[in-house]
């Protein structure tokens, strides 16, 4: 894999994305929607900034997801279907550039939105508080990581699949990956079926544990988090994604184009 | 290396999609090809017969259930036999947001060209291929001549001494397709080796020095075009006359010889070297002025029919 060759692809997507209107609108909804969070807050005094903080984190997730899975859904097949692979592909480039540069370019596009999304939530919080808060940015980091799981599963599955179709496993696999550890582990304490029992194993073993992602509700409870933990929590998503990327690496190698 | 592709006992078979879900088309039947260095290989074969597939292997795009090809020596598909060739798809869309002039720079970046002769060699590449007042107009404004035209400039741009060039003409206007061949030849002149697939028989005559005919994923030919026109048309020779009565065209026909109407009244046929001095003779007793006794030779299209229609029986 050429490095050089991966940053190229990464900002012709970087660049394809930047022309895309429907990412500012969504941007611009998400922006109104931390703002209402701090214009129409009911609360006067006391519990407005922990309402103020977990609209505007709740809100930017949201965007988060929406923007991953509409940069990520299309982004490798509409290349294919538009064949604007193919001059691309004819260049002295490897499958694995390609797939890098795509995930890269797409990453690029979500981190800029959410440092926006970010920067306004910190400004509003600022407001209240005085103070700006290192914790939300912790927040968004971590939603950050969680996209890029998001985005290299939808990346191994898109050569292969129609949108419609890896929309639905995606989101299916989104949802079980949030399902809590806690209750996961209860249902393997409890006498169950053998492939009840092989669907707990792949829950806890094989799926994202997104949960350990979130650390929205201790930043909205003004908790301290360990950095340490924001740390594990970091190293354990990105080598979710390298074994995500690796695996669909080594698929794509055998598509036809 | 005097060879700039070869593949030995390519297969490559397909599953059918739709209500034939499940059935399988053999696109590649063991196909051996070699196109030398230096050549202009035109290949050539009805829809469906296997060009694409073929062009799509060597250029990795497709992998091969079994075989193996390599180009410019290197194993199909790799970066090292990329760097080594320029490749024109069949159906070649770009990224219609980018302009003429920042596009090839973006594909001429993967062969770590430095910037200032990028830039140089962008302005010859557009000046070959009669873009060069376009270098800032985006892609969506070019026609599709034009496109076609940009095709080969960033299938050239890195100066590879290879270039696969798939339909190169189809779609296009007679001007336009006649523009294509004239960079295709000066290209000849610059030493390439080039490989095209077409449908237009004279084009494909006009400008290869060999030619592979493919069928149902079957190799039919693979030869020099002079030799293999020569091979066709055997020892046939072009008798031309005129005025002949209705009866003597009968009898004609009855001898199943090949009787075509070249323009009012006047004919020829075609037969071969051992039967010339009888129909001489025939037209002689007839009083029929002789015209033209001559060497006939066929044309690509006639033998490439012929060979096509051979190989459906």
């Amino acid at each position: 894999m050429s490095v050089r060759n991966v940053i190229r692809i990464a900002s012709i997507t970087f660049e394809e994305n930047y022309r895309r209107k429907f990412l500012y609108i969504l941007l611009f909804l998400s922006a109104v929607l931390i703002l209402s969070g701090y214009l129409f807050n009911p609360f006067e005094i006391g519990p407005q900034i922990p309402v103020v903080i977990d609209i505007s984190l709740t809100g930017l997730s949201f965007f988060a997801v929406i923007m991953t899975f509409a940069l990520f859904l299309t982004a490798i097949p509409a290349e294919i279907e538009k064949k604007t692979i193919y001059p691309l592909m004819s260049k002295p480039i490897s499958r694995a550039d390609y797939l890098w540069g795509k995930y890269i370019g797409n990453m690029a596009m979500i981190f800029l939105n959410l440092a926006v999304l970010s920067f306004e939530i910190a400004f509003l919080v600022s407001k209240l508080t005085g103070t700006i808060e290192q914790s939300i940015f912790n927040s968004v980091f971590l939603t950050f990581i969680e996209c890029g799981i998001l985005g290299a599963l939808i990346t191994l599955f898109s050569p292969w699949m129609s949108y419609p179709v890896n929309l639905v496993l995606t989101t299916l696999l989104y949802l079980a990956g949030n399902v809590s550890k806690a209750y996961i582990q209860y249902l393997m304490t409890e006498p169950i079926s053998k492939y009840s029992a092989i669907l707990v194993l792949f829950l806890k073993f094989f799926l994202p544990s997104f949960e350990f992602l979130h650390i929205k509700n201790s930043v909205v409870h003004s908790y301290i988090v360990d950095p340490n933990y924001i740390r594990g929590a970091a190293i354990y998503g990105i080598a979710y994604i390298l074994i995500v990327m690796l695996i669909a690496e080594m698929t794509f190698e055998r598509k036809d184009l | 290396m005097e060879n700039a592709i070869k593949t030995e006992k390519l297969v490559k078979t397909y599953r059918k999609k739709g209500k034939r879900k499940g059935k399988t088309v053999n696109a590649l039947i063991d196909l051996n090809l070699t196109v030398k260095l230096g050549d202009i290989y035109g290949f050539i074969g009805p829809n469906g017969a296997g060009k694409t597939t073929t062009i799509k292997t060597l250029m990795g795009l497709i992998t091969a259930d079994s075989g193996a090809a390599f180009v410019m020596g290197y194993p199909a598909g790799t970066v090292e036999a990329k760097k080594e060739v320029g490749y024109l798809s069949e159906v070649a869309y770009y990224y219609p947001f980018m302009e003429v002039g920042k596009l090839l720079d973006f594909y001429c970046s993967f062969y770590e060209i430095k910037r200032p002769i990028r830039k140089k060699r962008i302005t010859e590449v557009l000046r070959l291929v009669g873009l060069e007042d376009k270098i800032d107009a985006k892609m969506s404004e070019l026609s599709k001549g034009m496109q076609q035209k940009f095709g080969i400039a960033q299938a050239i741009i890195a100066d590879p001494p290879l270039l696969i060039l798939d339909e190169l003409t189809s779609g296009l206007d007679p001007i336009a397709q006649k523009e294509v061949k004239d960079v295709v030849l000066q290209l000849k002149k610059q030493g390439k080796t080039i490989f095209f697939s077409s449908h237009q028989m004279t084009e494909v005559e006009n400008i290869c020095d060999q030619i592979g005919i493919i069928h149902r994923g079957v190799m039919l030919k693979s030869a020099r075009l002079d030799e293999f026109l020569k091979e066709e048309s055997g020892n046939l020779t072009k008798i031309v006359f005129s005025d002949p009565c209705p009866e003597f065209l009968n009898r004609l026909k009855e001898k199943s010889v090949t009787l075509e109407a070249v323009h009012d009244k006047t004919y020829r046929i075609i037969v071969s070297e051992s039967e010339v001095n009888n129909f001489i003779d025939l037209m002689r007793s007839e009083k029929l002025p002789v015209l033209e006794v001559s060497p006939h030779r066929f044309s690509l299209e006639d033998a490439f029919f012929r060979l096509i229609k051979e190989d459906e029986k």
